[in-house]
């Protein structure tokens, strides 16, 4: 995006309720100060961050009330895993790692504006459409924004050989359809991560009938409560096994990423819930690595396993049907489905040893074949 | 004589129909230029500048030679450009 473009603003916003606002009463400045570098003094060139009272709270206080503690806009799952991981017998470690932290995996939060009104700062920002105020921000400039390394390409189909997502290229759906306002401005203060917030997305919402009651031998039945529904419908996702953060030459923040892999593994589910009370569940490698934060401070993450490195992940790339559950054998008795021992590194053994799956946990193959009724959804 | 007349008659017509052209012309003209002051004023001066795409133009050059576009590092691996999540 050229830099004009970011900063220009469409003649239309004037004539738009946000457009009534002077610029000054949410960004500062000084409108009459004589000359540009005056007039910018003191410009806030996202205001609605880190505090949306002040601005967006005025007129939107309902909603600002809970978004200010959102997902997007706190992250603070990222917080309380790292907290976990880290080295906290040396305060001094900790604070470099909270800094590290801050100057790296912070800079990924989104504020009501960088939503609604520009690009997100982690691609550099810029108007959406000279101002205007988005209500439903559009999937390719926002959401792929900073969700494009993983969900993005997978979602659209653009890892090769791997088709896109059922609800994209046969439904036209983009992110907003599953992943409303509601759960965008959700309050996440008591959440340890994006899968526990109440207000996420559900399959069930769209597919009651695929879920519940059913004929005895259609597979939904069978499998309803032990896999999650990912783990018959999803297809391979990808895998990053390691992150390094520091800064280059010119100080500038940069982060470098090792191998990434195309895998599809099922793992037991590290945290059944009354609402996830799968004995199988999807597992996704990210890019987790104790030495994340070694240029700035060694040792940060000594409590790194304290955590599994193979994480519960839905998967964006929803088929009907897959290479897992074209017949029942396809999955019972695919040892190579599952996650076991040997795909697992030495140091993360430990982490992960809830997660992985024992040989005899792995489903036995079905020797007298049940009849299979398909239904249409 | 009533042959006489009707030239003028339409030379009339067209004066007046000229006149009022005009009259509006200007009244239009004086509204835009009121309608751009009263901009201006009421939405602050910000929008003098911002809403001039020439004017946005020749500014972002001038910045960018004093201060060039900073990107993302080199040193950031590929996919690491595309995010994460």
């Amino acid at each position: 995006m050229e830099s004009y473009e970011k900063i220009y603003v469409n003649p239309t916003f004037l004539k738009t309720k946000h457009g009534e606002i002077a610029c000054e009463a949410c960004h500062r400045g000084d409108p009459k100060a004589p000359n540009r570098q005056t007039a910018h003094r003191g410009i806030l060139r996202d205001p609605t961050f880190p505090d949306a009272e002040k601005v967006c709270g005025e007129c939107h206080a309902d909603i600002v009330s809970t978004a200010k503690n959102s997902l997007h806009y706190t992250l603070a799952p990222f917080e309380k895993v790292i907290k976990i991981r880290a080295n906290k017998k040396d305060k001094g470690v900790l604070e470099k790692v909270c800094r590290a932290k801050e100057k790296h995996c912070s800079a990924c939060h989104a504020s009501c504006g960088q939503c609604h009104v520009s690009r997100p700062d982690y691609i550099g920002g810029g108007f959406l459409a000279g101002h205007l105020f988005q209500k439903k921000p559009s999937m390719d400039t926002t959401c792929a924004g900073c969700h494009s390394g993983r969900v993005h390409s997978e979602f659209t189909g653009a890892n090769d050989e791997y088709p896109a997502d059922v609800h994209y290229a046969k439904a036209d759906m983009t992110c907003i359809d599953c992943h409303t306002g509601k759960e965008m401005h959700a309050d996440a203060t008591n959440v340890d991560t994006r899968f526990d917030l109440p207000e996420r997305p559900r399959c069930k919402k769209c597919h009651p009938d695929t879920i519940f009651e059913k004929p005895g031998t259609n597979p939904h039945t069978i499998h309803r409560d032990k896999v999650a529904c990912q783990v018959c419908h999803a297809v391979a996702n990808k895998h990053c096994f390691n992150c390094h953060v520091g800064t280059d030459k010119e100080g500038v923040a940069c982060s470098k990423s090792g191998e990434t892999r195309m895998l599809f593994k099922i793992g037991l589910n590290p945290k059944k819930t009354k609402d996830r009370p799968y004995n199988y569940v999807v597992l996704r490698h990210p890019p987790a690595d104790p030495e994340l934060f070694d240029f700035y401070v060694k040792d940060g993450l000594s409590d790194f396993d304290k955590l599994p490195t193979w994480k519960f992940d839905t998967p964006h790339n929803i088929q009907r049907m897959t290479p897992q559950n074209k017949t029942c054998n396809n999955c019972h008795g695919n040892a190579s489905l599952f996650l076991q021992e040997k795909d697992v590194t030495d140091w993360e053994q430990k982490a992960n040893a809830g997660v992985i799956v024992p040989e005899a946990k792995i489903p036995k193959p079905i020797v007298s074949k049940p009849t299979i009724i398909h239904d249409d959804k | 004589m009533g042959k006489s007349l009707l030239p003028e008659k339409k030379t009339n017509f067209t004066a007046k129909r000229l006149m009022a052209v005009l009259a509006v012309s200007a009244l239009l003209g004086l509204t835009t230029v009121y309608a751009k002051a009263e901009i201006a004023e009421a939405k602050s001066e910000c929008v003098v500048c911002h809403t001039d795409m020439k004017r946005m133009i020749l500014l972002s050059w001038e910045i960018e030679q004093v201060r060039p576009k900073l990107d993302k590092s080199a040193e950031t691996s590929p996919a690491e450009t595309l995010g994460e999540g």
